[in-house]
């Protein structure tokens, strides 16, 4: 019975960083040994939890070295978003829409001329070389905002590099310590939105719907969950999906400024919509923040 | 400023009072001294334990190996205790706002 109970206990601790088990894996055990009334169903969830967190990086946080990891994080996102999307709607186009589909890739004129400027942005903020970042990420924002106010282009994702900025201001006032544990794979979210919003559209046009909604709600529920596990993570998540709504919101703006017939209450309807998943994230890895900042 | 305490770890760091102690040992003690409200899952015990030596709250004394498995031993440092005693000071004045008035009441009722 102890053996088996042992071996069981052995496969779940194999979940925790190797370092960790080396450390504490043989005293953990003893203590789950020593317990023998105690079921595995009741010991299970808090290893499990543990072992996330051991990945995560477990150390109590302050509420504000929190907040400021994840500004730096949301603001990659926001970068690697920003860079990404005008390449991938372009090549896209070349493989499959053209000529009918050019009039995309001319609205997106301004995001396209940003990109460059932005990756620059993207590799300082990566090294830690915060300020410059945060002057490069200005100099794509303004950049997008000139080619905008010349031309008759109606994309405004460009003003990404906006609150890109604004995220990398407290960043660039005190450094954050480097990205570490599982944090750093909230910076595949953006990529995994992008591939379901455009490729979706030309490889699985029947399902493209499906698939775009399905990533969005996965991002944010796993993120949402996740602030069990670190907050960081849903609170970089919701900075993200906050500068997309706030995009949204301007995008929603210029249409209807443009008098393309948009009824000003649908605009009200969405952006509400819109800012309701960051609202979410954020309300609750404030919460989670406060707790985990507690000894 | 020492920062708020959590109800599983005030109990860890109070099991910790008194002598040095292993881990089942501390969440047997932590369990009599809560008369029973806190059972701690191990997973949480060293979860806690992590984030309290990580804080210079509790170290390692000694270590033994019993019936061959590891027995590590832990005891509260200075600062631990310090930060104990301000959340027991903490718990007692939000106890006596309660049981002042409850004291009150009766005469309060007479009157």
């Amino acid at each position: 019975m102890s053996s088996r109970l042992e071996r069981r206990y052995a496969r779940v601790l194999r979940l925790y960083p190797k370092a960790y088990r080396e450390e504490r894996g043989p005293e953990l055990m003893a203590t789950l040994l020593e317990a023998p009334g105690r079921p595995m169903r009741r010991e299970l969830p808090a290893l499990l939890l543990g072992a996330l967190r051991a990945h995560a990086g477990s150390a109590r946080r302050t509420t504000a070295g929190s907040w400021l990891i994840a500004s730096r994080i949301a603001a990659l996102m926001v970068l690697i978003y920003s860079i990404t999307t005008p390449p991938v709607r372009a090549g896209l186009t070349l493989v499959y829409g053209p000529p009918h589909d050019w009039w995309l890739l001319e609205q997106s004129l301004p995001e396209v001329l940003a990109a460059p400027v932005g990756l620059l942005a993207l590799v300082a903020g990566t090294l830690g070389r915060h300020r410059m970042a945060l002057a490069v990420t200005a100099v794509a924002f303004l950049v997008g905002l000139g080619t905008w106010l010349t031309d008759t282009a109606l994309e405004a994702g460009f003003f990404h590099y906006l609150f890109a900025a604004v995220l990398l201001l407290p960043v660039a006032r005190k450094a954050p310590p480097p990205v570490s544990g599982l944090l750093r794979y909230a910076l595949y979210a953006p990529l995994l939105l992008i591939a379901a919003d455009h490729v979706g559209d030309n490889l699985l046009p029947a399902v493209a719907g499906i698939v775009r909604f399905g990533a969005f709600v996965a991002v944010w529920v796993v993120a949402l969950l996740w602030a069990v596990v670190d907050e960081r993570v849903t609170m970089a998540v919701g900075l993200f999906f906050l500068a997309e709504a706030l995009v949204w919101s301007i995008r929603l703006t210029a249409v209807f400024v443009g008098g393309t017939g948009v009824v000003l209450s649908s605009l009200v309807v969405s952006a509400a919509l819109t800012a309701l998943v960051p609202t979410v994230l954020l309300s609750v890895s404030a919460l989670a923040g406060r707790r985990q900042a507690r000894l | 400023m020492v920062a708020p305490v959590r109800e599983p770890t005030y109990f860890i760091l109070a099991a910790l009072q008194d002598e040095p102690r292993y881990g089942y040992a501390i969440i047997k003690r932590a369990e009599a001294l809560s008369e029973g409200r806190v059972t701690l899952a191990t997973g949480t015990l060293y979860s806690a334990l992590d984030r309290l030596t990580a804080e210079g709250f509790v170290r390692v004394v000694r270590e033994e190996i019993v019936n061959g498995r590891a027995r590590r031993y832990y005891e509260v440092t200075p600062d631990g205790l310090a930060a104990l005693r301000v959340e027991a000071a903490h718990l007692a004045n939000a106890a006596k706002v309660v049981t002042d008035r409850m004291a009150l009441r009766p005469a309060a009722g007479l009157a």
